[in-house]
């Protein structure tokens, strides 16, 4: 369902960034991404989702290659996929449903379905009584809550987190986790980047582990032993 | 529908930065609105001009008529010509007086030449042909001049080629412009909402469909704002309508074009800003300045005020004489005496000559601005019938340049400030040169008003002055004369006085002969103590019978008398007047005791008549007798003669008993 094959991503000032990274990320799975900062998981998400194509190699998601898709096919793509930021990324002016039924409106969904969306999948992530809140009134975790719900809203078939916890305390941490877990069984894959290693540690989930741009270690690989940094 | 509902959300929620961008792109527009007028005006005028162009052939005077009549219709066969139409001279006065209608009176009796004028076919009026025909016309004999604005015709069809380039240069540059302006404002909207964009992009909105508000709101500002520009453009145009020349509108369809026009610059702006790119907005700024050169009014002065001010010291000088003249006459009421008068004439006469000398340097300055004066309205004279001629000279030039002299003014000038400057030149000569002999008409008239006055002022102050001398010689005379007067009496009073004290005198030493005499006659009788004792001849029986020495009548009587002129005069005689020669008789016998001259009483003789007794006889001409001598009673002892310049000839004569002096006529017979 994403597949990257032998994908490298060269930036013209800050040199590679990932380097010829293979992978697959299969249907309903959920896939923990780690490594220390500037390691290329970011760049790697974004590859996932179309905002970077690779230097080299390609990224197949859904049926759509980084090779031959257009702008319509990428925004195509995107209808399908959550994507969650460590910074929320919540539109300040508008209340928590609008925030919602903004990713609805603007993919030109009928306006007869919308409420009912919104207001599914806030109850969803537990945010039932504060539609109408806006995002400077929610503390973090609930904001972020917001982003899932958002990120939801069109039934996307992954779900892609950078770092969704990063500026989290533990009990919300553990609370976003919780939802994100729940999403999972409920049928989205999800990958998430993160270097919370403490829950990484507690979870039987995949883990791919990255280094200088070059995945270090797979839990998904049968000979998957950790290489030790050079 | 969302678009739409963004685009007026954005709107909405960014007033201020809306407006702003609306105006902006409605300003440029309006820019290029204006340069688009002014080219549309530009066009228009040159096709009217076309339309105007024209021939026209002047003739020299004196050409029979019927030749020019002939001449007008062989040109009117030329191929290139419409018609040829012939302009006698009151008809070139008649059209120069209404197409100059504002010096329709300069005109008046001006000879203007006559004129063939042609106009050619449309389509042939450039300038080739212009020229060809012109120098066609130019070859009859009678034609001495040939005016079709040659440099402006060529000038006139480069310039509607240039206005047509001009025109699109502008009209680009202008586009350029506004989209610029429009994608810089329509960025600011997309910054302001680049997070929204974001996440749309995140969420899978199409480009397409991000896009398009903006789009929409590019589309509306540019509407507006052509709108607004269209407004304002609209405005300006009446203004210029009613404040400064006529000018023409776009038509609707222009119109319609120049809003969908900023429509489509407003798309092409939003298009070109909401692309991912940032561009570095541009900044146009144009500032223009304008200097205004006001010139400053100049200033004249005349001689008017010094001749008030001589005026006023004339009046001075009068209201002091009068001063003087009414002293004087309190004084002659008053003061009798000579003296005071004189020293009044005096006075009189000074204060006089003061106002003649003050009148003649009056005269002389007056005469000094008549002739300065007098040159100036010559001078004046002379810059008028030079201004005159000029303006004539000038306004027969503007009559042959025809009725596109303004025209040909534009279009012949080489730079901005030339043009404005011709411009000028030709719109405002004629009318300054008016104005200018308007100007020296009125200095002449000014200057000659000027010079009649100080003329006036200069006989009436020569007639002064003329009074004023024939015054002062009367007072000098009437002067002389008390001059004259006082002297004579003065000099009477002296002599009157001289007279008194040689009388005095003479009186004294006749007294003193006398007491000599009779100390005399005592001594010689002491020394003869035995001669018998004398006795007096003059007996006091004699009083009153005595015989008058000589006959006539009595000058001056013994005593005290009172002069005419108020002195006093003590005689101790009497006078008795009688013509010179007169015989001179004793009174009474005796002794001759002094025959002489004694002062003022010239030649006398003095007889003793015994016992200190004595008579004289003075004022004598001649005495007969000697010292000495005896005489009887009646004895002839000389004739009357004339002691005193001042009185008749006449006999002074004296009786002293005892050597004093007694009144004779007391002792005479038949006093009278
Ligand atoms: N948009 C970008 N342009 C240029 N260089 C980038 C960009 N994003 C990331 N990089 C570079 O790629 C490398 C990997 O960064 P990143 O993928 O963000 O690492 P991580 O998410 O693991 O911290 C870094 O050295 C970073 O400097
Ligand atoms: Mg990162």
């Amino acid at each position: 369902m994403i597949r990257f094959t032998r994908v490298t991503k060269t930036y013209p000032r800050t040199g590679t960034a990932v380097q010829d990274v293979s992978l697959t990320v299969n249907k309903g799975e959920f896939v923990f991404l780690t490594g220390a900062s500037g390691a290329g998981k970011t760049s790697l998400l974004r590859m996932v989702y179309l905002e970077e194509r690779p230097t080299s190699g390609e990224v197949r998601v859904a049926g759509t290659s980084s090779v031959t898709a257009t702008a319509r096919d990428v925004a195509k793509l995107r209808r399908k996929l959550g994507i969650v930021f460590q910074d929320f990324r919540l539109l300040e002016h508008r209340t928590v449903e609008q925030n919602v039924s903004f990713a609805l409106e603007v993919i030109g969904a009928p306006t007869a379905v919308i409420s009912g969306k919104v207001n599914r999948v806030l109850t969803q992530v537990g945010l039932a009584s504060k539609g109408r809140a806006f995002p400077r009134e929610l503390s973090g975790g609930e904001q972020q809550r917001v982003a899932i719900a958002r990120a939801l809203v069109n039934d996307p078939f992954a779900l892609i987190a950078d770092e969704p916890t990063g500026n989290l305390d533990d009990r919300a941490t553990r609370g976003i986790f919780q939802l994100l877990r729940e999403i999972n069984a409920a049928g989205t894959a999800i990958i998430m980047a993160t270097h919370n290693l403490e829950l990484i540690r507690r979870q039987e989930f995949r883990t791919i582990e990255m280094a200088r741009g070059q995945i270090v270690f797979d839990s998904a690989e049968p000979s998957a032993t950790p290489k030790p940094a050079p | 529908m969302r678009p739409i509902r963004d685009a007026f959300e954005t709107f909405q929620r960014a007033p201020l930065l809306s407006a702003l961008s609306v105006t902006t792109i409605a300003f440029s527009l309006f820019a290029l609105g204006l340069f688009g007028l002014v080219a549309l005006n530009i066009r228009e005028a040159l096709e009217r001009l076309e339309d105007r162009v024209e021939i026209r052939a002047f003739v020299a005077e004196g050409t029979p008529p019927e030749d020019l009549v002939q001449a007008a219709n062989d040109i009117a066969t030329f191929p290139e010509v419409l018609s040829a139409d012939l302009v006698t001279q009151e008809q070139a006065l008649k059209r120069a007086q209404s197409e100059l209608g504002e010096f329709r009176d300069v005109f008046e009796g001006a000879v203007l030449p006559a004129s063939i004028d042609l106009r050619l076919k449309p389509g042939l009026r450039d300038p080739a042909t212009v020229k060809r025909v012109a120098d066609r016309v130019k070859t009859y004999s009678f034609v001495d001049d040939v005016r079709y604005g040659e440099e402006w015709i060529e000038k006139l069809y480069r310039l509607r080629n240039i206005s047509g380039i001009a025109g699109l240069v502008l009209g680009v540059v202008f586009a350029v412009v506004s989209v610029i302006i429009i994608g810089a404002t329509i960025r600011m909207t997309v910054l302001a909402r680049a997070k929204e964009i974001s996440i749309m992009r995140l969420v899978g909105a199409t480009d397409g469909y991000i896009r398009r508000p903006f789009l929409v709101e590019g589309f509306a500002k540019g509407v507006l704002g052509g709108l607004l520009a269209l407004a304002l453009t609209w405005i300006s145009q009446t203004l210029i309508n009613k404040y400064v020349i006529h000018t023409i509108f776009f038509d609707a369809r222009v119109a319609v074009l120049g809003l969908l026009f900023g429509a489509l610059i407003g798309l092409l702006g939003s298009a070109v800003s909401v692309g991912r790119h940032l561009r570095r907005a541009w900044w146009c700024a144009l500032v223009a300045a304008l200097v205004l050169v006001l010139p400053a009014p100049a200033t004249a002065q005349s001689a008017e005020a010094r001749i008030r001010a001589q005026r006023e010291e004339l009046d001075r000088i009068r209201r002091e004489r009068a001063d003087l003249e009414s002293r004087m006459a309190n004084l002659q009421g008053n003061v009798h005496e000579l003296r005071e008068e004189v020293a009044n004439l005096d006075r009189q006469r000074e204060a006089t000559e003061r106002v003649i000398q003050t009148l003649d340097r009056q005269l002389t300055a007056i005469t000094k601005d008549v002739d300065e004066t007098s040159a100036r309205a010559d001078k004046a004279e002379r810059e008028l019938s030079s201004r005159r001629t000029t303006l004539q000279r000038r306004l027969v030039d503007i009559y042959k340049r025809g009725p596109l002299y303004s025209a040909e003014a534009l279009l012949t000038a080489r730079s901005f400030g030339e043009l404005v400057a011709r411009y000028k030149y030709l719109h405002e000569l004629a009318t300054q040169d008016r104005a200018l002999v308007a100007r020296v008409q009125t200095l002449r008239d000014q200057v000659t008003r000027q010079r009649a006055d100080l003329v006036r002022l200069r006989s009436a102050v020569e007639e002064n002055r003329m009074d004023k001398q024939l015054e002062e010689e009367r007072l000098a005379r009437l002067r002389g004369e008390r001059t004259t007067n006082l002297q004579q009496v003065q000099r009477s009073a002296q002599q009157i006085l001289d007279r008194l004290a040689a009388l005095r005198a003479s009186e004294s030493r006749l007294t003193n002969v006398i007491a000599a005499i009779e100390s005399e006659r005592r001594r010689s009788a002491a020394t003869r103590p035995n001669a018998p004792r004398e006795t007096s001849t003059l007996r006091t029986s004699d009083l009153g019978r005595l015989e008058w020495p000589v006959e006539g009548t009595v000058l001056y009587r013994f005593g005290r008398v009172v002069n005419p002129n108020n002195t006093t005069t003590r005689w101790n005689g009497i006078g008795i007047a009688a013509a010179t020669g007169t015989g001179v008789r004793a009174v009474a016998p005796g002794t001759v005791v002094s025959v002489g001259q004694l002062g003022t009483y010239g030649l006398t003789v003095i007889v003793q008549h015994g016992a200190g007794d004595y008579s004289v006889y003075a004022s004598l001409n001649s005495a007969s007798v000697r010292t000495g001598g005896a005489v009887r009673k009646g004895d002839m002892i000389g004739t009357v003669g004339t002691s005193d310049p001042d009185l008749r000839p006449h006999l002074h004569f004296e009786i002293r008993p005892q050597g004093r002096a007694v009144d004779p006529e007391s002792w005479l017979r038949g006093a009278r």
